[in-house]
Protein backbone atom coordinates (compact mmCIF):
# COMPACT_ATOMS: atom_id res chain seq x y z
CA UNK A 1 0.00 0.00 0.00
CA UNK A 2 2.81 2.29 1.00
CA UNK A 3 4.76 1.48 -2.13
CA UNK A 4 1.67 1.91 -4.37
CA UNK A 5 1.23 5.47 -2.98
CA UNK A 6 4.91 6.20 -3.54
CA UNK A 7 4.57 4.96 -7.10
CA UNK A 8 1.56 7.16 -7.75
CA UNK A 9 3.36 10.12 -6.24
CA UNK A 10 6.36 9.44 -8.47
CA UNK A 11 4.11 9.10 -11.49
CA UNK A 12 2.35 12.37 -10.66
CA UNK A 13 5.66 14.17 -10.28
CA UNK A 14 6.81 12.76 -13.57
CA UNK A 15 3.61 13.95 -15.18
CA UNK A 16 4.06 17.44 -13.74
CA UNK A 17 7.64 17.47 -14.93
CA UNK A 18 6.60 16.37 -18.40
CA UNK A 19 3.84 18.97 -18.55
CA UNK A 20 6.30 21.62 -17.45
CA UNK A 21 8.68 20.61 -20.21
CA UNK A 22 5.88 20.70 -22.73
CA UNK A 23 4.63 24.08 -21.46
CA UNK A 24 8.11 25.60 -21.63
CA UNK A 25 8.50 24.23 -25.12
CA UNK A 26 5.23 25.78 -26.29
CA UNK A 27 5.70 29.05 -24.39
CA UNK A 28 9.22 29.59 -25.74
CA UNK A 29 8.51 28.49 -29.32
CA UNK A 30 9.26 31.04 -32.05
CA UNK A 31 5.98 30.19 -33.80
CA UNK A 32 2.50 31.17 -32.69
CA UNK A 33 0.70 28.26 -31.06
CA UNK A 34 -2.95 28.47 -30.11
CA UNK A 35 -5.96 26.34 -29.43
CA UNK A 36 -9.69 26.97 -29.81
CA UNK A 37 -12.84 25.28 -28.66
CA UNK A 38 -15.18 23.54 -31.10
CA UNK A 39 -16.70 26.87 -32.18
CA UNK A 40 -13.34 28.41 -32.94
CA UNK A 41 -12.94 30.58 -29.82
CA UNK A 42 -9.46 30.76 -28.32
CA UNK A 43 -8.82 28.89 -25.12
CA UNK A 44 -5.05 29.14 -25.24
CA UNK A 45 -2.46 31.36 -26.96
CA UNK A 46 1.30 31.17 -26.39
CA UNK A 47 3.32 34.35 -25.53
CA UNK A 48 4.57 34.77 -29.14
CA UNK A 49 0.96 34.88 -30.34
CA UNK A 50 0.05 37.52 -27.77
CA UNK A 51 3.15 39.54 -28.62
CA UNK A 52 2.66 39.44 -32.36
CA UNK A 53 -1.06 40.25 -32.28
CA UNK A 54 -0.73 42.72 -29.39
CA UNK A 55 -3.68 41.31 -27.40
CA UNK A 56 -3.45 40.60 -23.68
CA UNK A 57 -4.29 37.13 -22.36
CA UNK A 58 -7.78 38.26 -21.35
CA UNK A 59 -8.43 39.95 -24.69
CA UNK A 60 -7.32 36.87 -26.60
CA UNK A 61 -9.20 34.20 -24.72
CA UNK A 62 -12.75 33.91 -25.98
CA UNK A 63 -12.00 35.80 -29.24
CA UNK A 64 -13.18 34.06 -32.42
CA UNK A 65 -10.32 32.91 -34.67
CA UNK A 66 -11.76 34.79 -37.68
CA UNK A 67 -11.20 38.10 -35.86
CA UNK A 68 -7.48 37.63 -36.49
CA UNK A 69 -8.06 37.49 -40.23
CA UNK A 70 -8.15 40.50 -42.52
CA UNK A 71 -11.89 41.27 -43.00
CA UNK A 72 -11.65 40.70 -46.77
CA UNK A 73 -10.33 37.20 -46.19
CA UNK A 74 -12.78 35.99 -43.52
CA UNK A 75 -15.37 34.44 -45.80
CA UNK A 76 -12.71 32.62 -47.74
CA UNK A 77 -11.14 31.28 -44.51
CA UNK A 78 -14.48 30.13 -43.15
CA UNK A 79 -15.19 28.22 -46.35
CA UNK A 80 -11.69 26.78 -46.40
CA UNK A 81 -11.91 25.37 -42.85
CA UNK A 82 -15.44 24.12 -43.35
CA UNK A 83 -14.44 22.11 -46.42
CA UNK A 84 -11.26 20.86 -44.80
CA UNK A 85 -12.52 19.62 -41.48
CA UNK A 86 -16.08 18.67 -42.18
CA UNK A 87 -14.70 16.80 -45.15
CA UNK A 88 -12.76 14.75 -42.61
CA UNK A 89 -9.28 15.97 -43.37
CA UNK A 90 -6.92 15.76 -40.43
CA UNK A 91 -4.66 18.68 -41.10
CA UNK A 92 -4.61 21.80 -43.24
CA UNK A 93 -2.28 24.59 -44.19
CA UNK A 94 -3.47 28.08 -45.08
CA UNK A 95 -1.67 31.33 -45.82
CA UNK A 96 -3.67 34.47 -45.06
CA UNK A 97 -3.44 38.16 -44.27
CA UNK A 98 -3.84 38.70 -40.52
CA UNK A 99 -4.46 41.94 -38.60
CA UNK A 100 -2.98 42.92 -35.23
CA UNK A 101 -4.89 44.71 -32.49
CA UNK A 102 -3.44 47.95 -33.82
CA UNK A 103 -4.67 47.23 -37.34
CA UNK A 104 -1.29 46.35 -38.81
CA UNK A 105 -1.56 43.79 -41.58
CA UNK A 106 0.87 40.88 -41.96
CA UNK A 107 0.92 37.38 -43.44
CA UNK A 108 0.60 34.12 -41.54
CA UNK A 109 1.12 30.57 -42.69
CA UNK A 110 -0.95 28.33 -40.44
CA UNK A 111 -1.17 24.59 -39.77
CA UNK A 112 -4.47 23.55 -38.14
CA UNK A 113 -5.47 20.20 -36.69
CA UNK A 114 -8.82 19.30 -35.15
CA UNK A 115 -8.81 17.94 -31.60
CA UNK A 116 -11.00 14.84 -31.59
CA UNK A 117 -12.73 13.04 -28.74
CA UNK A 118 -14.95 10.04 -29.41
CA UNK A 119 -15.17 11.00 -33.06
CA UNK A 120 -16.34 14.51 -32.21
CA UNK A 121 -14.42 17.72 -32.96
CA UNK A 122 -13.78 19.26 -29.58
CA UNK A 123 -11.58 22.08 -30.76
CA UNK A 124 -8.62 23.03 -32.94
CA UNK A 125 -4.96 23.58 -32.38
CA UNK A 126 -2.77 25.57 -34.70
CA UNK A 127 0.84 26.51 -35.28
CA UNK A 128 1.32 29.68 -37.27
CA UNK A 129 4.36 31.55 -38.53
CA UNK A 130 4.88 35.10 -39.80
CA UNK A 131 5.61 34.70 -43.53
CA UNK A 132 5.32 38.39 -44.45
CA UNK A 133 8.90 38.67 -45.75
CA UNK A 134 8.46 35.69 -48.03
CA UNK A 135 5.08 36.84 -49.35
CA UNK A 136 6.41 40.33 -50.05
CA UNK A 137 9.44 38.84 -51.81
CA UNK A 138 7.13 36.65 -53.88
CA UNK A 139 4.92 39.58 -54.76
CA UNK A 140 8.02 41.51 -55.75
CA UNK A 141 9.15 38.65 -57.99
CA UNK A 142 5.71 38.42 -59.56
CA UNK A 143 5.66 42.15 -60.14
CA UNK A 144 9.12 42.06 -61.69
CA UNK A 145 8.13 39.12 -63.88
CA UNK A 146 5.04 40.91 -65.07
CA UNK A 147 7.09 44.03 -65.78
CA UNK A 148 9.68 41.96 -67.57
CA UNK A 149 7.05 40.28 -69.72
CA UNK A 150 5.59 43.65 -70.56
CA UNK A 151 9.01 44.99 -71.45
CA UNK A 152 9.82 41.94 -73.58
CA UNK A 153 6.50 42.36 -75.39
CA UNK A 154 7.22 46.05 -75.96
CA UNK A 155 10.71 45.35 -77.21
CA UNK A 156 9.44 42.59 -79.47
CA UNK A 157 6.98 44.99 -81.06
CA UNK A 158 9.73 47.60 -81.44
CA UNK A 159 12.03 45.02 -82.97
CA UNK A 160 9.35 43.77 -85.33
CA UNK A 161 8.59 47.31 -86.41
CA UNK A 162 12.28 48.07 -86.90
CA UNK A 163 12.60 44.88 -88.96
CA UNK A 164 9.61 45.80 -91.08
CA UNK A 165 10.98 49.29 -91.64
CA UNK A 166 14.37 47.93 -92.57
CA UNK A 167 12.71 45.47 -94.88
CA UNK A 168 10.65 48.18 -96.55
CA UNK A 169 13.75 50.35 -96.74
CA UNK A 170 15.98 47.81 -98.45
CA UNK A 171 13.13 46.82 -100.73
CA UNK A 172 12.39 50.34 -101.86
CA UNK A 173 16.07 51.25 -102.08
CA UNK A 174 16.77 48.34 -104.35
CA UNK A 175 13.70 49.04 -106.47
CA UNK A 176 14.04 52.77 -106.69
CA UNK A 177 17.72 52.43 -107.51
CA UNK A 178 16.89 50.42 -110.58
CA UNK A 179 15.14 53.22 -112.45
CA UNK A 180 18.15 55.58 -112.61
CA UNK A 181 20.39 52.60 -113.20
CA UNK A 182 18.57 51.69 -116.40
CA UNK A 183 18.89 55.31 -117.52
CA UNK A 184 22.63 55.49 -116.76
CA UNK A 185 23.23 52.16 -118.42
CA UNK A 186 21.12 53.00 -121.47
CA UNK A 187 22.51 56.46 -122.14
CA UNK A 188 26.10 55.31 -121.58
CA UNK A 189 25.53 52.63 -124.15
CA UNK A 190 24.15 55.17 -126.61
CA UNK A 191 27.07 57.44 -125.96
CA UNK A 192 29.55 54.71 -126.77
CA UNK A 193 27.51 53.54 -129.79
CA UNK A 194 27.04 56.93 -131.42
CA UNK A 195 29.88 59.05 -130.14
CA UNK A 196 32.41 56.33 -129.32
CA UNK A 197 34.39 57.00 -132.50
CA UNK A 198 34.71 60.69 -131.73
CA UNK A 199 36.14 60.10 -128.25
CA UNK A 200 39.88 60.01 -127.64
CA UNK A 201 41.47 57.25 -125.57
CA UNK A 202 40.94 59.06 -122.26
CA UNK A 203 37.27 59.64 -123.19
CA UNK A 204 36.84 55.96 -124.00
CA UNK A 205 38.51 54.99 -120.72
CA UNK A 206 36.21 57.26 -118.74
CA UNK A 207 33.22 55.70 -120.48
CA UNK A 208 34.38 52.22 -119.60
CA UNK A 209 34.82 53.28 -115.96
CA UNK A 210 31.17 54.37 -115.95
CA UNK A 211 30.10 51.07 -117.52
CA UNK A 212 32.05 48.96 -115.02
CA UNK A 213 30.64 50.88 -112.09
CA UNK A 214 27.13 50.64 -113.47
CA UNK A 215 27.54 46.89 -113.64
CA UNK A 216 28.79 46.79 -110.05
CA UNK A 217 25.76 48.80 -109.05
CA UNK A 218 23.49 46.40 -110.93
CA UNK A 219 25.00 43.46 -109.03
CA UNK A 220 24.59 45.26 -105.72
CA UNK A 221 21.01 46.15 -106.38
CA UNK A 222 20.02 42.69 -107.53
CA UNK A 223 21.83 41.13 -104.53
CA UNK A 224 20.02 43.52 -102.19
CA UNK A 225 16.75 42.57 -103.82
CA UNK A 226 17.60 38.91 -103.36
CA UNK A 227 18.41 39.55 -99.71
CA UNK A 228 15.10 41.26 -99.12
CA UNK A 229 13.29 38.46 -100.96
CA UNK A 230 14.87 35.78 -98.76
CA UNK A 231 13.29 37.52 -95.80
CA UNK A 232 9.85 37.92 -97.29
CA UNK A 233 9.37 34.63 -99.06
CA UNK A 234 7.16 32.11 -97.26
CA UNK A 235 9.06 28.89 -96.63
CA UNK A 236 7.74 26.05 -98.79
CA UNK A 237 9.21 23.06 -97.01
CA UNK A 238 9.82 19.86 -98.96
CA UNK A 239 12.26 16.97 -98.69
CA UNK A 240 15.33 17.79 -100.74
CA UNK A 241 18.02 15.54 -102.20
CA UNK A 242 20.94 17.80 -101.27
CA UNK A 243 23.50 15.78 -103.27
CA UNK A 244 21.52 16.32 -106.46
CA UNK A 245 20.83 19.97 -105.62
CA UNK A 246 24.51 20.72 -104.97
CA UNK A 247 25.54 18.97 -108.19
CA UNK A 248 22.91 20.69 -110.32
CA UNK A 249 23.69 24.09 -108.85
CA UNK A 250 27.41 23.65 -109.48
CA UNK A 251 26.81 22.73 -113.13
CA UNK A 252 24.57 25.74 -113.50
CA UNK A 253 26.92 28.34 -112.07
CA UNK A 254 30.43 27.10 -112.86
CA UNK A 255 31.78 28.27 -116.21
CA UNK A 256 33.12 25.55 -118.55
CA UNK A 257 36.69 26.74 -117.80
CA UNK A 258 36.05 26.53 -114.07
CA UNK A 259 34.57 23.06 -114.42
CA UNK A 260 37.62 21.94 -116.33
CA UNK A 261 40.11 23.39 -113.88
CA UNK A 262 38.45 22.53 -110.60
CA UNK A 263 38.40 19.06 -109.14
CA UNK A 264 35.02 18.82 -107.46
CA UNK A 265 34.16 16.01 -105.06
CA UNK A 266 30.62 15.75 -103.74
CA UNK A 267 30.11 12.99 -101.18
CA UNK A 268 26.56 11.73 -100.62
CA UNK A 269 24.82 14.35 -98.47
CA UNK A 270 22.06 13.91 -95.90
CA UNK A 271 18.59 14.82 -97.16
CA UNK A 272 17.18 18.12 -96.01
CA UNK A 273 13.76 19.51 -95.21
CA UNK A 274 13.54 23.02 -96.46
CA UNK A 275 12.66 25.50 -99.15
CA UNK A 276 14.11 24.26 -102.44
CA UNK A 277 14.49 27.70 -104.01
CA UNK A 278 16.17 29.27 -100.98
CA UNK A 279 18.49 26.32 -100.36
CA UNK A 280 19.48 26.37 -104.02
CA UNK A 281 20.48 29.98 -103.41
CA UNK A 282 22.62 28.83 -100.45
CA UNK A 283 24.46 26.28 -102.57
CA UNK A 284 24.77 28.78 -105.38
CA UNK A 285 26.33 31.46 -103.17
CA UNK A 286 28.65 29.10 -101.30
CA UNK A 287 29.77 27.27 -104.44
CA UNK A 288 30.35 30.44 -106.42
CA UNK A 289 32.39 31.79 -103.51
CA UNK A 290 34.46 28.61 -103.46
CA UNK A 291 34.93 28.76 -107.24
CA UNK A 292 35.89 32.44 -107.17
CA UNK A 293 38.54 32.01 -104.49
CA UNK A 294 39.86 28.70 -105.80
CA UNK A 295 40.34 29.66 -109.45
CA UNK A 296 43.14 32.05 -108.56
CA UNK A 297 45.22 29.09 -107.35
CA UNK A 298 47.15 26.57 -109.47
CA UNK A 299 45.59 23.57 -107.81
CA UNK A 300 41.87 23.91 -107.51
CA UNK A 301 39.89 21.49 -105.40
CA UNK A 302 36.45 21.84 -103.89
CA UNK A 303 35.06 19.21 -101.56
CA UNK A 304 31.39 19.09 -100.62
CA UNK A 305 30.35 16.79 -97.79
CA UNK A 306 28.02 16.31 -94.89
CA UNK A 307 27.21 14.30 -91.81
CA UNK A 308 24.22 13.37 -89.72
CA UNK A 309 24.15 14.37 -86.07
CA UNK A 310 21.55 13.74 -83.38
CA UNK A 311 19.14 16.59 -84.13
CA UNK A 312 20.68 18.15 -87.19
CA UNK A 313 22.42 17.54 -90.48
CA UNK A 314 25.65 19.35 -91.22
CA UNK A 315 26.87 20.30 -94.69
CA UNK A 316 30.21 21.77 -95.68
CA UNK A 317 32.04 23.19 -98.68
CA UNK A 318 35.80 23.11 -98.46
CA UNK A 319 37.97 24.90 -100.98
CA UNK A 320 41.69 25.23 -101.61
CA UNK A 321 41.39 28.95 -102.27
CA UNK A 322 42.61 32.17 -100.71
CA UNK A 323 41.23 31.35 -97.27
CA UNK A 324 40.85 33.93 -94.50
CA UNK A 325 42.20 34.81 -91.09
CA UNK A 326 40.08 33.24 -88.32
CA UNK A 327 40.04 36.57 -86.51
CA UNK A 328 37.89 37.85 -89.38
CA UNK A 329 35.46 34.92 -89.14
CA UNK A 330 32.84 37.11 -87.45
CA UNK A 331 32.80 39.57 -90.35
CA UNK A 332 32.15 36.98 -93.03
CA UNK A 333 28.37 36.90 -92.87
CA UNK A 334 27.59 40.61 -92.41
CA UNK A 335 25.90 42.63 -95.16
CA UNK A 336 28.44 44.48 -97.34
CA UNK A 337 31.31 43.10 -95.28
CA UNK A 338 34.16 41.96 -97.48
CA UNK A 339 37.58 40.58 -96.63
CA UNK A 340 39.12 41.20 -100.04
CA UNK A 341 39.44 44.23 -102.27
CA UNK A 342 37.89 44.29 -105.75
CA UNK A 343 41.40 44.03 -107.22
CA UNK A 344 41.80 40.66 -105.51
CA UNK A 345 38.31 39.26 -105.85
CA UNK A 346 35.09 40.76 -107.15
CA UNK A 347 32.02 40.65 -105.01
CA UNK A 348 29.18 42.60 -103.49
CA UNK A 349 29.57 41.39 -99.92
CA UNK A 350 25.95 40.26 -99.80
CA UNK A 351 26.22 36.61 -100.85
CA UNK A 352 27.12 35.19 -97.45
CA UNK A 353 24.58 37.31 -95.61
CA UNK A 354 21.93 35.82 -97.89
CA UNK A 355 23.26 32.37 -96.94
CA UNK A 356 23.04 33.21 -93.25
CA UNK A 357 19.50 34.58 -93.50
CA UNK A 358 18.24 31.57 -95.42
CA UNK A 359 19.83 29.13 -92.95
CA UNK A 360 18.59 31.09 -89.93
CA UNK A 361 15.10 31.07 -91.38
CA UNK A 362 15.41 27.28 -91.48
CA UNK A 363 16.49 27.41 -87.79
CA UNK A 364 20.00 26.26 -88.70
CA UNK A 365 23.46 27.69 -88.13
CA UNK A 366 26.31 28.86 -90.37
CA UNK A 367 29.99 29.08 -89.56
CA UNK A 368 33.35 28.95 -91.28
CA UNK A 369 36.93 27.88 -90.73
CA UNK A 370 39.91 29.06 -92.68
CA UNK A 371 43.57 29.90 -92.87
CA UNK A 372 45.14 32.54 -95.08
CA UNK A 373 46.37 30.94 -98.31
CA UNK A 374 45.18 27.49 -97.32
CA UNK A 375 41.51 27.59 -98.19
CA UNK A 376 38.27 27.91 -96.32
CA UNK A 377 35.50 25.60 -95.18
CA UNK A 378 31.95 26.86 -94.87
CA UNK A 379 29.51 24.87 -92.79
CA UNK A 380 25.78 25.06 -92.37
CA UNK A 381 23.44 22.94 -90.32
CA UNK A 382 19.74 22.26 -90.74
CA UNK A 383 17.47 20.76 -88.09
CA UNK A 384 16.29 17.22 -88.93
CA UNK A 385 12.61 17.97 -88.44
CA UNK B 1 -4.25 66.85 -131.21
CA UNK B 2 -5.64 65.64 -134.50
CA UNK B 3 -7.22 62.25 -134.63
CA UNK B 4 -4.06 60.57 -135.77
CA UNK B 5 -3.50 56.83 -135.78
CA UNK B 6 -1.70 55.54 -132.71
CA UNK B 7 0.28 52.33 -132.46
CA UNK B 8 1.84 52.58 -129.05
CA UNK B 9 0.69 54.76 -126.16
CA UNK B 10 3.48 54.92 -123.59
CA UNK B 11 2.44 56.02 -120.11
CA UNK B 12 5.70 56.81 -118.30
CA UNK B 13 6.62 59.55 -115.82
CA UNK B 14 10.38 59.03 -116.05
CA UNK B 15 11.49 61.04 -119.14
CA UNK B 16 14.73 59.08 -119.40
CA UNK B 17 12.90 55.78 -119.50
CA UNK B 18 10.50 57.24 -122.05
CA UNK B 19 13.43 58.30 -124.21
CA UNK B 20 15.11 54.91 -123.87
CA UNK B 21 11.86 53.18 -124.79
CA UNK B 22 11.53 55.34 -127.88
CA UNK B 23 15.20 54.73 -128.78
CA UNK B 24 14.71 50.98 -128.40
CA UNK B 25 11.55 51.10 -130.56
CA UNK B 26 13.37 53.21 -133.15
CA UNK B 27 16.27 50.77 -133.26
CA UNK B 28 13.78 48.08 -134.21
CA UNK B 29 11.66 50.26 -136.53
CA UNK B 30 8.65 50.07 -134.27
CA UNK B 31 8.45 53.79 -133.47
CA UNK B 32 5.81 54.78 -136.00
CA UNK B 33 2.73 56.51 -134.48
CA UNK B 34 4.21 56.54 -131.01
CA UNK B 35 2.61 58.71 -128.32
CA UNK B 36 4.01 59.39 -124.88
CA UNK B 37 2.01 60.74 -121.91
CA UNK B 38 3.60 61.48 -118.54
CA UNK B 39 0.89 60.59 -116.05
CA UNK B 40 -2.21 58.49 -115.45
CA UNK B 41 -4.59 61.42 -115.83
CA UNK B 42 -3.30 62.18 -119.33
CA UNK B 43 -3.41 58.49 -120.18
CA UNK B 44 -7.14 58.15 -119.44
CA UNK B 45 -7.84 61.53 -121.06
CA UNK B 46 -6.12 60.20 -124.17
CA UNK B 47 -7.94 56.85 -124.19
CA UNK B 48 -11.35 58.33 -123.39
CA UNK B 49 -10.81 61.47 -125.54
CA UNK B 50 -11.20 64.04 -122.77
CA UNK B 51 -9.49 67.32 -121.92
CA UNK B 52 -6.54 68.01 -124.21
CA UNK B 53 -7.52 64.96 -126.26
CA UNK B 54 -11.22 65.81 -126.71
CA UNK B 55 -10.80 66.04 -130.47
CA UNK B 56 -9.84 62.37 -130.71
CA UNK B 57 -12.38 59.63 -131.30
CA UNK B 58 -12.54 56.69 -128.93
CA UNK B 59 -12.65 54.17 -131.80
CA UNK B 60 -9.19 55.29 -132.79
CA UNK B 61 -7.60 53.31 -130.00
CA UNK B 62 -3.88 52.57 -129.67
CA UNK B 63 -2.82 49.09 -130.76
CA UNK B 64 -1.14 48.64 -127.39
CA UNK B 65 -0.59 50.62 -124.19
CA UNK B 66 2.76 50.38 -122.39
CA UNK B 67 1.89 51.29 -118.83
CA UNK B 68 4.20 52.15 -115.96
CA UNK B 69 2.71 51.49 -112.50
CA UNK B 70 4.22 54.17 -110.30
CA UNK B 71 2.67 57.26 -111.77
CA UNK B 72 1.79 60.65 -110.35
CA UNK B 73 -1.88 61.74 -110.03
CA UNK B 74 -3.46 58.45 -111.04
CA UNK B 75 -1.74 55.11 -110.51
CA UNK B 76 -1.06 52.66 -113.32
CA UNK B 77 -3.49 50.16 -111.81
CA UNK B 78 -6.24 52.81 -111.77
CA UNK B 79 -5.59 53.53 -115.44
CA UNK B 80 -5.73 49.81 -116.19
CA UNK B 81 -8.99 49.47 -114.28
CA UNK B 82 -10.64 52.32 -116.19
CA UNK B 83 -9.61 50.91 -119.55
CA UNK B 84 -10.63 47.35 -118.74
CA UNK B 85 -14.01 48.15 -117.18
CA UNK B 86 -15.29 50.21 -120.09
CA UNK B 87 -16.95 48.24 -122.88
CA UNK B 88 -15.56 50.63 -125.48
CA UNK B 89 -11.93 50.23 -124.43
CA UNK B 90 -11.57 46.90 -122.69
CA UNK B 91 -10.14 45.18 -125.77
CA UNK B 92 -7.15 47.55 -125.90
CA UNK B 93 -4.09 45.48 -124.96
CA UNK B 94 -2.31 46.89 -121.89
CA UNK B 95 1.19 45.71 -121.02
CA UNK B 96 2.60 46.78 -117.69
CA UNK B 97 6.24 47.85 -117.68
CA UNK B 98 7.58 47.97 -114.16
CA UNK B 99 11.00 48.42 -112.60
CA UNK B 100 10.24 45.61 -110.20
CA UNK B 101 8.49 42.34 -109.85
CA UNK B 102 5.80 42.96 -107.27
CA UNK B 103 3.65 39.93 -106.59
CA UNK B 104 0.64 41.91 -105.42
CA UNK B 105 0.80 44.18 -108.48
CA UNK B 106 0.98 41.17 -110.77
CA UNK B 107 -2.02 39.57 -109.07
CA UNK B 108 -4.04 42.77 -109.08
CA UNK B 109 -3.05 43.60 -112.66
CA UNK B 110 -4.06 40.13 -113.69
CA UNK B 111 -7.44 40.43 -111.95
CA UNK B 112 -8.01 43.72 -113.73
CA UNK B 113 -7.28 42.10 -117.07
CA UNK B 114 -3.78 43.27 -117.98
CA UNK B 115 -2.32 41.67 -121.10
CA UNK B 116 1.23 41.34 -119.81
CA UNK B 117 3.64 42.27 -117.03
CA UNK B 118 7.23 42.93 -117.96
CA UNK B 119 10.03 43.84 -115.56
CA UNK B 120 12.28 46.42 -117.19
CA UNK B 121 15.78 44.93 -117.24
CA UNK B 122 18.30 47.44 -115.86
CA UNK B 123 20.74 46.55 -118.59
CA UNK B 124 19.91 48.53 -121.73
CA UNK B 125 20.63 45.73 -124.18
CA UNK B 126 18.19 43.45 -122.42
CA UNK B 127 15.74 46.31 -122.05
CA UNK B 128 15.90 47.03 -125.76
CA UNK B 129 15.40 43.35 -126.56
CA UNK B 130 12.36 43.22 -124.27
CA UNK B 131 10.83 46.34 -125.86
CA UNK B 132 11.41 44.89 -129.32
CA UNK B 133 9.71 41.62 -128.41
CA UNK B 134 6.67 43.26 -126.84
CA UNK B 135 6.33 45.81 -129.64
CA UNK B 136 6.72 43.21 -132.34
CA UNK B 137 4.18 40.90 -130.75
CA UNK B 138 1.45 43.50 -130.22
CA UNK B 139 2.01 45.59 -133.34
CA UNK B 140 2.83 42.93 -135.89
CA UNK B 141 1.79 39.46 -134.78
CA UNK B 142 -1.28 40.09 -132.70
CA UNK B 143 -4.68 40.36 -134.38
CA UNK B 144 -7.36 42.50 -132.76
CA UNK B 145 -11.10 42.23 -133.48
CA UNK B 146 -12.38 44.58 -136.16
CA UNK B 147 -14.40 47.47 -134.71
Amino acid sequence: MQSQETNLQALYEKLLESEEKYRRFVENAADIIYRTDGEGRFIYVNPVGKRIFGYSESEFIGKHYLELFHPDFRNKARQFYATQFFGGQYSSYLEFPAVTKEGKQFWLGQNVQPLMENGQIMGFQAVARDITDRVIAEEEVQKLNAELELRVAERTIQLENANKELEAFSHSVSHDLRAPLLAINGFTQFLSMHLGEKLDDEGKRLLSVIKTNTQTMQHLVSSLLMLSKTNKKELETVTIDMTALAQATYKEIASPEAQQKIILTISPLPQANGDQMLLRQVWSNLLSNAIKFTLAKDECAIVVGGRIEENKNIYFIKDSGAGFDMKDAGKLFGVFSRLHTDDEFEGTGIGLSIVRRVIHRHRGEVWAEGEVGKGATFYFSLPKE
Amino acid sequence: MADQKVNILLVEDNPYHAELTLKALTMHHLNENFVWVKNGEDATDFIFCRGAFASRSIENAPKVVFLDLKLPKKSGLDVLKEIKTDERTKSIPVVILSTSREEKDIIEGNNLGMNGYVVKPDDFEKFSEAIKNIGYYWLVLNQLPKK
